[in-house]
């Protein structure tokens, strides 16, 4: 927008091309019509054609639909957001409660909601900030199962900043956590582009949000700096006992394992897993699959189990042996009492787990 | 004890006898299931509801066992078996229902996931088999805590209905805890299928004053012997 002296625009209004002029008490104001900026990366695309695509939707719902924006509107008055107080109009209100349905996967909504519900604040344990984990630990769980975690995150490039409440940007929606893990890693990096180093500052903006007709209010809202040790409990990164697909080598010459999904739980020490395996040789009392490394807890455990086979006789209940080796063996080694028809079985279950 | 009053299939109550802490529970009970009841038709998994004040909204994975109502070898498996959302909920398979009402026997331990930190080892027992001439043990791991006991146990030596019938047979064990009360399924296949055989051939046994009685339905055959099996968690007192 630029302000000119009234000289050659004298009483000059209206619209030309991209340029508009109107009266502002004896100053004509001149202004461009709002474009993207150059730089379209695929994150800013998205989000741009997100919000256009519900703006256009106000204009395709029919008048009674409007109407009912219009009462919510009138009803949700002045608000306050994370920039202050807000006072909202009908269209405002429609692409914002859409814009936040959409972050969260829920389809565009032309009616107006009943109500819209204010985001809370997330209560969690710890969070590891580091190059290589941006993982939040026993983060509460939401009771509605309307609600989702919404994340909005942004690197400060500058030391010096430890204040910018409107350079979040969007991260990610979690419908719910692994167990009160949410790790915003991977999200992190598809967003950004490089990792976190070391002594940098990051802002967080977080809350639970309803998705059906949530807006983000009350947040978590916090600057970080990048260190090798969690936030709040100063703890060195440690994973999970934890052993899934990703950490083993699935197909060998006698088994293909399809499904494996282990984990330690403490109280002297339990597994509980889940694990599909199909044979490729009929007459093996055991057989191994090697794994990648493991997390420490891991040394040489085993349990004993039930199996359920899958294919021959359906059904027929077996006993197997789990047993995983992280230590002068890297392997995990399942073994049968008999050998009897079982071509395909799966494992399940809670079990102690021995040394 | 817990008492599960209300159910998606239809059952009547259902008492658990039950060990809770925040991170470990174990239920040992058996639930009735009638299959031609409307709601168990309706039903996608089995779900009854927990007492408002149980201490586990949300476990892992843990399992149950079917025992079917099929003539003499009651066919059944091991079941899906979790708690979510303060419901136990079990998987639901139709592969005996028409053999009529069945039974499912949780004997077994529920646990949450995301533990960061160290772990100590399962400290076990040992045990005796006092009667040796019809029992020995090919494997077994018994964990005895002052609330529950945990025991898996697989056999070279176990009575087989062939050479010697129905019983009742008593496993005498020295060491095993007096004051567990428990009936659990025992896994007695033998060693040949009946044909189109879906599941394997089930007995249930009890343990009591420390001691596993059970025995087997006339007119099985080659029911038990070697490669018979149990596994269970069992609260105490």
């Amino acid at each position: 927008m630029k302000l000119l002296p009234s000289i050659a625009f004298n009483d000059f209004s209206g619209s030309a091309g991209n340029v508009t002029a109107r009266k502002t008490g004896d100053k004509t104001v001149l202004s461009t019509r709002t474009k993207h900026s150059r730089k379209k990366t695929p994150p800013q695309a998205t989000t741009r054609c997100r919000f256009s695509d519900t703006i256009r939707a106000y204009s395709r719902i029919t008048e009674d639909q409007r109407q009912g924006w219009v009462l919510l509107a009138r009803v949700f008055g002045i608000y306050y957001s994370p920039y202050g107080y807000t006072v909202i109009s009908a269209p405002n209100l429609f692409v914002m409660a859409n814009t936040y349905r959409k972050m969260c996967g829920r389809p565009l909504l032309a009616d107006a909601p009943f109500e819209m519900i204010r985001s809370r604040q997330v209560a969690y344990d710890d969070l590891w900030l580091d190059p290589e984990h941006i993982l939040l630990t026993k983060v509460e769980q939401s009771a509605d199962p309307d609600e989702v975690l919404y994340v909005e995150m942004s690197p400060v490039f500058s030391p010096g900043v430890s204040e910018c409440s409107n350079k979040t940007v969007f991260l990610k929606a979690c419908s719910s956590t692994d167990w009160g893990d949410v790790d915003l890693t991977e999200a992190y990096l598809k967003r950004f582009g490089t990792p976190l180093k070391l002594g940098q500052k990051v802002i967080i903006k977080m809350c639970w949000l309803n998705a059906e007709c949530g807006f983000v209010s009350r947040c978590n809202y916090d600057v970080y700096k990048v260190r090798g040790t969690s936030q709040y409990h100063g703890a060195v990164y440690y994973p999970r006992a934890q052993v899934n697909m990703e950490q083993i080598t699935p197909l060998t010459e006698h088994v293909e394992c399809e499904g494996f999904d282990y984990e330690l739980s403490p109280g002297s020490k339990f597994t509980s897993n889940s694990v599909t395996l199909r044979y490729l040789n009929l007459h093996l009392l055991s057989c191994d699959i090697p794994h990648n490394g493991l997390p420490e807890a891991f040394y040489d455990e085993q349990s004993f189990q039930y199996a359920r086979v899958t294919s021959s006789i359906d059904y027929l209940i077996q006993s197997i042996w789990i047993r995983i080796q992280n230590s002068t063996y890297k392997r995990i080694r399942f073994g049968h009492t008999t050998f009897s028809l079982r071509m395909q079985l799966e494992t399940f279950g809670t079990y102690y787990v021995f040394n | 004890m817990i008492t599960l009053n209300t159910n998606n299939f239809g059952g009547g109550s259902v008492t658990l006898k039950d060990y809770q802490s925040s991170g470990l529970c174990i239920l040992n009970g058996k639930i009735t299931v009638d299959p031609t009841q409307s709601a168990y038709m309706a039903a996608t998994r089995l779900e009854l509801d927990l007492p408002a004040d149980f201490v586990m909204g949300r476990s892992a994975m843990s399992t149950a066992i079917l025992v079917s109502n099929a003539s003499i070898y009651r066919f059944g498996t091991v079941l899906h078996c979790w708690i979510e959302n303060n419901t136990l909920c079990i998987e639901k398979l139709t592969a005996w229902d028409t053999h009529g009402t069945y039974e499912i026997h949780i004997n077994a331990a529920f646990v949450t996931r995301g533990y960061r930190g160290t772990f100590s080892q399962t400290p076990t027992n040992s045990l005796s088999i006092l009667n040796t001439a019809t029992f020995l043990f090919s494997q077994y791991r018994y964990v005895e805590k002052d609330d529950f006991v945990f025991f898996v146990a697989t056999f070279t030596k176990f009575p087989d209905y062939n050479t010697q019938g129905q019983g009742p047979f008593t496993l005498e064990l020295s060491g095993f805890a007096s004051d567990v009360l428990v009936e659990i399924p025992l896994i007695v296949n033998g060693s040949e299928y009946v044909s189109g055989q879906k599941g394997s051939m089930l007995t249930l046994g009890t343990f009591d004053n420390g001691n596993l009685i059970f025995s087997y339905p006339a007119g099985a055959t080659d029911m038990g012997g070697e490669d018979s099996f149990f596994n269970f968690f069992a609260v105490r007192g």
